[in-house]
């Protein structure tokens, strides 16, 4: 009976180790496995410093995301390429120039190419002008084939106080 | 059985929309009112039957029934029963479903509303909204059926490694077994786990949905030659309840974006963010211009282009958020969809713009008067309008137009970032503030220059004030006190003119403050409304300055006791845990105190959570979540990027300060606020009294 209940502590004992153990293993195992790691990285190089360059890029497979906040491994990898390069002294201009040599255009904001630049950011412009232009000859036109400024008929002038409080008193008189 | 009741209702749905279009355009063409009654009636009756459809899609997600290809792919056993509901909209045909489902909602309430004001334009306001609920439907339908179910099949071979989904159940096949579907079923995107994003997507589905009130009674109007204001009286309501929801779909959706994506921002210039803004500032133009139709009987033509405009942007948004076209966080995955939508949007605009130019060139769109000032409300108005369409064109551009030519013509891809949009859109938005100030100052028809400036004599100098005080205080870049001047000058115009209108009042009728404010409102509702609107915009302005020019962060490697520093701010590392949560997230938190100058603040815990696939070898997701200590003041915003595994002695934290952020929040509630205002219906008649007074204006007409 003495031997059986002995046993049995035993085993009781036994589950418990191997449930303890279990549990660090599998909480090990997931440590590893999901944790962001920190990469052996140069430190003399912070990281500040490798965002600066990242926030103007976008990863080449991400979606329109940033290079300084996307949190995928590939990210992960290429902020770790630009710390490397950062390292080696190589310019920011020159790092920004490598990842549009790799992966295109599409990795930067706006583009490097003068032509493709100018087609981004000077195109806008042609358009708004062209509208301004379309509006001032519209109002021109308008202008010239309307009378002189005068006011219309039962409208105000303007809206300064004086009128504006007329209209509104003769409001509330007109409510009461 | 469900996926049965689901699909059959959807049928008789999509049925009951054709049958509307035709029997509204033939009633209207033969001016028979039985036929139009009849369209009517099926138009009325898509909304129960969409109803019937979307609920048993909601029933199956929340019994589990993972045979259905939808419910499968958007939920799972540890999925908790509400956002198994908000799955509904959690993928492409749930969110279709729902989107038809909000559609036929509004059709129903603005057939039923305008049913007896607004008979002649009745028959084609139906056939509009018919055509492009069944358009959506046709899409749930035929490409995106949320109700297709997984058979096992005989001749399925016994190494495949997906089971094929059916609309219809193929002869001899037998459903999988419950484990095996429940087992590997995949659950609703991380992304949307978010309150933000519960209510996000319908807010901005029934901004987007709304615009097709206005955009048919636009439609209606030129179809049917009534080409007076009628229309515009109309919808100017439902154009303000669309352009309400729009609003606060986006701003859900920055808050979101700020609460969920860590990237300690709320606006990214997104092209799917951009596709929501677009339509938000063609609407925006139109709901000012169409005042100048109003008032003036002017811009007839202008105010039909920008409410096809609106609509067409709307749809356009879809297209593009839903075909595959752009890649975004925010974007759909890939679909069949893409070519239909496309088409659906070229017809739409072409068939709309045609109609336009047809009524222009027979002579019926003249302008009632002419513009006689420069500096009249109606020409500020003008201005206001090319502003916010330069806005739709740089905007539309960047997201589109440069990605998609270069793609075409130029053989490269190019993306447009933050960078070029601010470059572009800073001068457009600060000309728009501009106008905000000067034009409710104006007066309609004329108005000099002298009379003009002596009116804005006070806001300027509170202005000038402002300026001053902030420079005196520590903000002394040029830029941002010049930003600064010109957005308060319209939050000052705004409170300017509710003081004076509450000033008279007072002074007239001995009223208290608290009581000539609320009169005031209470009497022009449309106007007051429109400048605590204003205040709101101008809320937004001052947090979108702060947070944008002044924004200051770091990314630093800590040990566990030891603190960073950001400003007159320090962040110190106190502690680490890791662990499954009861719906199997695997979350890792770091803890941490916020100090400032020395002095403890806040703890906060920024945590990555990760998701993980039920699919053997599927990738897992992982969420970034902030953690935040919260001021009107700034944001102290803290993201996890990396620690040292195991020992966690030392941790990588990104680290945001994000000046006066909360305002952009806080103006939209007083933006909501205002439109709120501004909707609101006057007093209403009793139903009797506006019958008889029906009876009485026919009587009068016909003797």
């Amino acid at each position: 009976m003495l031997k059986q209940l002995r046993n049995r502590l035993k085993l009781q004992r036994r589950a418990a180790c191997f449930q303890i153990m279990s549990g660090f293993v599998i909480a090990l195992a997931a440590g590893f496995l999901f944790a962001h790691p920190l990469i052996a990285q140069d430190d003399t190089i912070a990281d500040d410093a490798v965002n600066a360059i990242a926030k103007d890029l976008y990863c080449p497979v991400c979606e329109n995301i940033p290079l300084d906040v996307c949190p995928t491994q590939a990210c992960i990898d290429w902020r770790e390429d630009i710390r490397e390069q950062l390292a080696a002294g190589i310019t920011r201009q020159q790092i920004i120039d490598s990842f549009v040599a790799r992966y295109g255009e599409r990795v930067i904001g706006t583009p490097q190419d003068p032509f493709l630049r100018a087609l981004a950011l000077v195109t806008p412009w042609i358009v708004g002008l062209i509208a301004l232009g379309t509006a001032a000859m519209t109002f021109r036109r308008w202008r010239g084939a309307s009378r002189p400024p005068v006011a219309q008929p039962g409208l105000p002038l303007t809206h300064t106080d004086e009128d504006y409080r007329q209209r509104l008193e003769n409001d509330l008189r007109e409510r009461r | 059985m469900l996926a049965e009741v689901g699909i059959t209702a959807l049928l008789l749905a999509f049925g009951a929309a054709l049958y509307a279009i035709g029997a509204a355009l033939y009633g209207g063409r033969r001016h028979s009112d039985n036929w139009v009654h009849s369209a009517r009636n099926a138009a009325l009756l898509t909304f129960p039957l969409l109803l019937v459809s979307a609920g048993a899609l909601v029933l199956a997600l929340i019994t589990e029934q993972y045979q259905i290809s939808y419910v499968w792919s958007v939920s799972n056993p540890t999925t908790p029963v509400f956002y198994r509901i908000t799955a509904l909209w959690g993928s492409q045909a749930g969110s279709l479903l729902f989107w038809s489902l909000l559609l036929s909602l509004f059709v129903v309430l603005a057939v039923w509303l305008n049913w007896r004001s607004h008979r002649r334009l009745m028959p084609y306001v139906i056939a509009y909204t018919m055509a492009t609920l069944a358009f959506f439907l046709g899409l749930s339908i035929f490409l995106e059926n949320p109700f297709t179910r997984y058979w096992i099949t005989p001749d399925l071979p016994a190494t495949a490694r997906a089971i094929p989904a059916y609309l219809f159940i193929p002869e001899g096949a037998t459903a999988p077994s419950y484990s095996e579907m429940a087992n590997s079923a995949r659950g609703l995107n991380p992304l949307l786990r978010h309150f933000g994003m519960i209510i996000h997507p319908p807010m901005l589905y029934l901004g987007f949905v709304g615009f097709v009130i206005p955009f048919a009674f636009a439609m209606a109007a030129l179809a049917s030659g009534d080409l007076s204001t009628n229309w515009i009286k109309a919808t100017r309501r439902w154009t303000l309840v669309a352009w309400l929801f729009l609003s606060l779909g986006l701003i859900l959706g920055g808050r979101w974006a700020y609460d969920v994506l860590g990237w300690g921002g709320y606006w990214g210039w997104d092209p799917v963010e951009n596709a929501a803004f677009l339509p938000w500032l063609v609407g925006t133009a139109f709901l000012h211009s169409v005042m100048i139709q109003e008032k003036r009987g002017m811009l007839k033509v202008w105010n039909m282009f920008l409410v096809i405009g609106t609509f067409s942007a709307v749809i356009f948004g879809t297209f593009a958020t839903r075909s595959g076209l752009i890649e975004s966080v925010h974007s759909f995955a890939r679909s069949q969809i893409g070519f239909p939508m496309f088409a659906f949007w070229s017809l739409l605009t072409l068939i709309s713009v045609g109609l336009i130019l047809w009524r222009w060139n027979r002579g019926e769109l003249k302008d009632e008067h002419q513009f006689v000032n420069l500096l009249s409300r109606e020409t500020l108005f003008v201005l206001n309008n090319v502003i916010f369409v330069a806005l739709f064109v740089v905007i539309f551009w960047g997201s589109f137009g440069a990605p998609i030519v270069s793609d075409l013509f130029l053989g490269t891809n190019i993306t447009l970032s933050t960078d070029y949009y601010m470059q572009v859109t800073p001068p457009l938005f600060a000309a728009l503030f501009v106008l905000m100030g000067i034009a409710p100052l104006s007066a309609w028809g004329a108005t000099s220059l002298a009379r003009l400036g002596r009116a804005l004599l006070i806001p300027l100098l509170l202005t000038l004030a402002l300026m001053v005080l902030l420079f005196v205080t520590g903000t002394t870049q040029p830029v941002a006190l010049l930003a600064y001047g010109l957005v308060s000058l319209a939050g000052f115009v705004a409170l300017y003119e509710i003081y004076r209108g509450a000033e008279a009042r007072t002074r007239s009728l001995h009223e208290r403050w608290p009581q000539a404010v609320l009169a005031l409102f209470g009497r022009n509702r449309r106007r007051y409304g429109g400048y605590v609107v204003h205040l709101g915009v101008t809320i937004i302005g001052i947090g979108v300055i702060g947070s944008t020019l002044f924004q200051q962060e770091t990314q630093q490697r800590i040990a566990l006791g030891e603190t960073l520093t950001i400003g007159d701010y320090q962040l110190r590392y106190d502690d680490f845990e890791e662990g499954y949560a009861a719906d199997g997230r695997y979350i890792q938190r770091a803890y941490t105190t916020v100090l400032r100058n020395g002095q403890p603040l806040t703890q906060i815990q920024p945590r990555i959570d990760i998701y993980l696939s039920a699919e053997q070898g599927g990738e897992n997701q992982t969420m970034t979540i902030a953690g935040a200590h919260s001021t009107l003041e700034n944001d102290f915003y803290v993201l996890l990027v990396g620690w040292e595994a195991v020992t966690h002695q030392t941790a990588t934290f990104r680290v945001y300060i994000n000046p006066l952020v909360n305002l952009v929040w806080w103006g939209g509630l007083v933006l909501i606020l205002g439109t709120l205002i501004a909707a609101w219906p006057a007093e209403v008649l009793p139903a009797r009294v506006r019958e008889e007074s029906r009876q009485r204006q026919q009587a009068e007409a016909t003797a």
